[in-house]
């Protein structure tokens, strides 16, 4: 038996709650995010990708998603969604540029912001429930045929959530192939992946097939 | 054919996304022992039955300990619910203090009479909302709406709101539809059972068996709305969208919905009008229960059309695109939700609209499939009851701890 620390596969469970914020335009919408607790604004800009559609071909997150389709403010939506949460290891630091971002936008505007001209902006948070799933990996071959068969929320527990709960940036996954495997080059290749690809399939394929190409170099 | 209680998670393993059922499995291990109750106004009818009917054995199942308690009443009991339901739906009822003071006594009658000892405890809808007012201080309970309470009648809001404020939490299926409470509210979608007989697979012969009875042809493509002969459903406006297409593509409309109720079905006559002028529209009345018929239905359609003025969710939506159908869908309701524009069909706001998006998809059939493929796999992801076992698995879970 190794004694390499396994990796254990966490899945989550995912109920959305709806605040008390709203915003009818988009000053209301920069002031109300100043307020949110911050699992609102992962909810809205990292916990989308628990719902959207693999082939949705619009912003990546609810803010630009809302600003394009209800306000029809197409400058701004694009310059929200160019707001990478993955790109930052607490959201706090992804408020601050949504905010800034919008402020920009204000300060260069005009007349007054346009309202919605449908809904307005409905304020959540996500609260996640971890549960293992079973699998465990303590080979670089046991961890890729686990991830090939788990729940699609382990895509979400160990990438998404997993940069921000442990605070290093980094994919449980990236953390404990460095760590634990010492295969420092594929946890670079690992936490290349962009996690804004598009649904946590296309995630899971991407990985798949970078350790696929990494096992697959070891047996030459 | 897979039936109520006979259905085992297992059974879901090749429908459900990958790894969904074993992960099921799992956070039932977590979770077995606890106890959950759903108490509803009624055993036999509407979306919320058929999914407490194939929910309530999957969970057992699983090993969380689970019944399900009806509330009865005398004989007035079910108008009351009605009024109260549609009341609480912004409808404009005229609901008396006698009446409200009689759903108060049935409700604690049930609550001395149900089992309600309990982890958690959903009450579905208004019926048995205010069984709550007997609650003890052991375990949490919620109440699931699954209509619209944005805009409940005030006078029979401010009676039933203080009720609601005793619950632990809220549970709705849109955020729009949230009500104005300040205890936590969840948001929830429903779901489409992939099983039942209105989603299962069904072969070609027993499709065409469906079709025969109804007496619909199938030499053109057709276009399919499903729902109520009324207003707010809007078939006339269906009719409208279909002959703008008509003068550019040879295809059928079929209309088919319910019987009308005393009081609804105030359209019927006109579609039956325009059909008896146009071979290419048919307009089929259901039989109760139709649901083989819809399945047959659906999968007959090239595009399906689900365009109501008003609705609730709408996961009849969710129902077609599992079909593989590509859907043109109103703005009401949940439809939106269910819709990733221009990715599983088309959102419209006007009958022009829906005709310039039905044209679109003829002139491009190649659209058609990979927009049907893509809903089936949108519903398969979001919208069958897999996942929606696995919200109130997360529910049980947050509350109880």
């Amino acid at each position: 038996m190794s004694d390499v620390d396994p990796f254990v596969f966490l899945g989550c469970l995912e109920l959305r709650e709806l605040l008390d914020f709203e915003a009818h335009d988009v000053r209301e919408l920069g002031e109300q995010l100043e307020r949110v607790p911050p699992e609102s604004v992962f909810c809205h800009m990292a916990a989308v990708l628990m719902h959207r559609s693999a082939l949705t071909e619009t912003y990546p997150n609810d803010f630009a998603l809302w600003v394009g389709s209800e306000v029809r403010d197409v400058r701004l939506a694009e310059r929200l969604s160019a707001v990478d949460p993955f790109q930052s290891d607490s959201m706090e630091r992804v408020r601050e540029e949504l905010v800034s971002t919008i402020g920009d936008h204000l300060r260069h505007l005009s007349a007054a912001p346009p309202p919605s001209q449908g809904q307005p902006f409905r304020f959540f948070r996500t609260h996640l429930v971890a549960v293992p799933t079973g699998h465990q990996a303590r080979t670089l071959r046991e961890f890729r045929d686990a991830l090939a068969e788990v729940d699609a929320s382990v895509l979400f527990y160990h990438i998404i959530d997993g940069r921000y709960r442990t605070g290093h940036g980094r994919s449980d996954f990236v953390e404990w192939v460095d760590r634990t495997l010492a295969f420092p080059e594929l946890a670079e290749r690992l936490a290349h992946i962009d996690p804004g690809v598009g649904s946590l399939e296309r995630i899971r394929d991407r990985h798949l097939r970078v350790l696929t190409e990494a096992l697959e170099r070891e047996t030459r | 054919m897979a039936q109520g209680s006979s259905v085992k998670l297992d059974d879901y393993r090749e429908v459900a996304p990958r790894g969904a059922v074993d992960f099921l499995l799992r956070i039932g291990e977590r979770l077995r022992g606890r106890r959950l109750v759903h108490v509803s106004a009624s055993r036999y009818a509407g979306p919320v039955v058929e999914t407490l009917n194939r929910l309530v054995p999957i969970l057992n199942d699983l090993g969380v300990d689970t019944s399900w308690e009806v509330t009865i009443g005398g004989a007035d009991f079910d108008t009351v619910t009605r009024s109260v339901g549609r009341a609480l739906a912004g409808t404009e009822q005229v609901i008396t203090e006698g009446m409200l003071g009689r759903l108060r006594d049935t409700c604690a009658d049930n609550a001395r009479r149900l089992r309600l000892d309990a982890d958690l405890v959903v009450v579905h809808d208004a019926g048995p909302l205010l069984v709550v007012d007997s609650r003890g201080s052991a375990g949490r309970w919620v109440w699931a709406h699954h209509g619209d309470l944005s805009s409940p009648q005030t006078q029979v809001w401010s009676a039933l709101r203080p009720s609601a404020q005793r619950y632990d939490a809220a549970v709705f299926s849109l955020p729009k539809f949230a009500g104005p409470l300040s205890i936590p509210r969840f948001v929830i979608h429903p779901s489409v059972d992939p099983l039942s007989d209105r989603n299962r697979e069904m072969t070609r012969g027993e499709q065409m068996l469906q079709l025969d009875r109804l007496h619909m042809l199938r030499d053109k493509p057709i276009l399919l709305q499903v729902g109520p002969f009324d207003r707010m459903g809007d078939p006339l406006g269906v009719v409208n969208a279909y002959r703008l297409v008509k003068k550019h593509h040879d295809v059928r409309l079929v209309l088919a919905g319910p019987p009308p109720t005393p009081g609804g079905g105030d359209a019927l006559g006109e579609v039956q009008e325009a059909a008896s002028r146009d071979p290419d529209l048919s307009v089929i009345v259901l039989p109760p229960d139709p649901q083989a018929e819809l399945n047959a239905l659906e999968r007959a359609a090239a595009v399906v059309v689900h365009k109501p003025l008003e609705t609730d969710f709408g996961i009849d939506v969710a129902a077609a695109m599992w079909k593989g159908k590509p859907v043109i869908g109103s703005a009401a309701g949940g439809i939106p939700f269910q819709i990733p524009q221009g990715v599983t069909g088309y959102v419209v706001e006007t009958v022009e609209g829906a005709a310039f998006r039905i044209r679109h998809l003829l002139n491009n059939p190649e659209l058609i499939g990979r927009m049907g493929a893509a809903g089936r796999e949108h519903v398969r992801r979001h919208f069958l009851l897999t996942r929606h076992l696995a919200s109130y698995l997360a529910l049980l879970a947050h509350l109880t701890g």
